[in-house]
């Protein structure tokens, strides 16, 4: 609203009780002695209120203290805050940086007891320490709360449109606005305290993730290795077995070709395990299978290999006998084929089929290419 | 001049620019309301301050030629 001079005069005779006429005499004869000392190049000073004066060929006014101190009385007593958090390189900048866009809240002042009678270029004392320790450390705590600060900037400016909006209102709205200044600078300490500690759990949490990380694979790693060890002593207790008496036969007249030659590989079955290999040992000490040395009675399951097969028990008898003779497992398995009874002589006992083709190198050489594997039964 | 006058036209101007009103006096000028926001400002060896917000008295002369 405007105030015009209509309306000044009305509030004067209000203020005063004098008449109209003497109120609007003595404007008048204020605004004469005003320009008459901007006339002459005086100035015109009115007590508690300002000066006016001649500056530059304009005439200017400057409120007293009194009246500035209290038009700004909201704000009276405010100090400048040092904004470490906000440390900018110096740079070819503008040093007065007037920046209408940032424009934070303006509840998150705090009041000093003594009023502020002067700011601009005068330096201001140092209000909070300094937390961090290093220089290093200083800087990066700044950058980061600059751009803190930077965007509460952003977020707020709406809210800074809206409250401009609602400030025009009288004086109720005043009494609001100062209630929620003290609200927001409350909340502008903690979230600021809280950020700062968060920064300092992200970084623990992080390390404390990694560790963990490191333990778990390692545990991995144990357990893995672990477990093939276990899986191998495992395969090799597996394979002990009882073993087939071996029948004693009659054998048949010598020379008779009855032998089987085919070779097959074991039309028994597939083997149990293919993977775990237990190892063929050639020395019966080891292992309960094996080429040579005595007939291991224990073992019920695996295979051999047959190298006589014979009607004649006699015969089979005396084959496995001098096989025995030359240091060999030799046993004997009864057959059926056709209605006939054939009685085989076996070298060896081997857990799977290829530990019995592996062991056929070391057989006999007249054996070699004239045998086949069989299942112990 | 009247010094109750004076004490009295002090009062009125500061209450109506505190209300945000303008006045206005043909033959001198207006008296305006200000605010101006808080503003950050950097000095030369890099600190910054944060400047706070004040409400401010202004004054625009009616003819800017020299009287």
């Amino acid at each position: 609203m405007i105030i015009d001079k209509e309306k000044l005069i009305q509030l004067l005779v209000d203020k005063t009780g004098f008449e109209e006429a003497e109120v609007e005499a003595q404007l008048l004869e204020l605004i004469k002695r005003v320009n008459q000392a901007a006339e002459e190049g005086k100035t015109f000073e009115i007590e508690g209120f300002g000066t006016f004066g001649m500056e530059d060929g304009v005439l200017q006014f400057t409120p007293s203290d009194t009246l500035e101190t209290e038009i700004n009385n909201k704000y009276a007593g405010m100090k400048p805050i040092e904004l470490i958090g906000a440390f900018k390189e110096p740079a070819a900048e503008m040093p007065d940086v007037v920046d209408e866009a940032e424009d934070p809240e303006e509840g998150s002042w705090t009041f000093d007891e003594k009023a502020a009678d002067e700011e601009e270029d005068r330096p201001v004392e140092e209000p909070a320490p300094v937390t961090a320790e290093s220089d290093e450390e200083k800087i990066i705590a700044l950058s980061d709360l600059l751009n803190d600060e930077v965007e509460k900037v952003l977020e707020t400016t709406k809210e800074e449109k809206e409250k401009q909006s609602s400030e025009k209102e009288p004086d109720k709205v005043s009494k609001e606005s100062v209630e929620k200044t003290e609200q927001e600078k409350q909340k502008e300490v903690s979230p600021v305290g809280k950020q700062e500690k968060e920064k300092d759990k992200i970084g623990r949490f992080l390390v404390a993730a990694v560790i963990v990380i490191a333990l778990g694979v390692t545990g991995f790693l144990v357990y893995d290795m672990g477990f093939d060890e276990g899986n191998s002593g495992f395969s090799s207790s597996f394979m002990s077995a009882d073993n087939q008496p071996v029948e004693q036969a009659q054998t048949s007249s010598p020379g008779t070709t009855e032998e089987e030659n085919a070779i097959t590989s074991a039309g028994d079955p597939e083997p149990e395990q293919e993977e775990e290999v237990a190892t063929t040992e050639e020395t019966s000490e080891q292992s309960p299978y094996g080429l040579r040395g005595q007939v291991n009675r224990d073992i019920n399951n695996g295979y051999t290999i047959v190298v006589h097969s014979l009607r004649s028990m006699d015969k089979a008898e005396e084959n496995r006998q001098d096989l025995e003779a030359q240091g060999f497992r030799a046993l004997i398995s009864k057959a059926s084929v056709g209605g006939t009874m054939y009685y085989r002589v076996g070298i060896g006992q081997f857990p799977t089929v290829e530990a019995a083709q592996d062991a056929i190198d070391e057989i006999p050489e007249q054996y070699t290419n004239r045998n086949f594997i069989k299942r112990i039964q | 001049m009247d010094s109750e006058f004076l004490k009295a036209f002090t009062e009125v101007v500061r209450e109506e620019i505190s209300r945000k009103n303008e006045v206005r006096i043909n033959g001198i000028g207006s008296f305006q309301f200000e605010h101006q926001k808080q503003y950050q400002k950097q000095y030369e060896n890099g600190r910054v301050v944060m400047m706070p917000p004040k409400d401010t008295i202004s004054f625009i002369p009616e003819n800017e030629q020299g009287i």
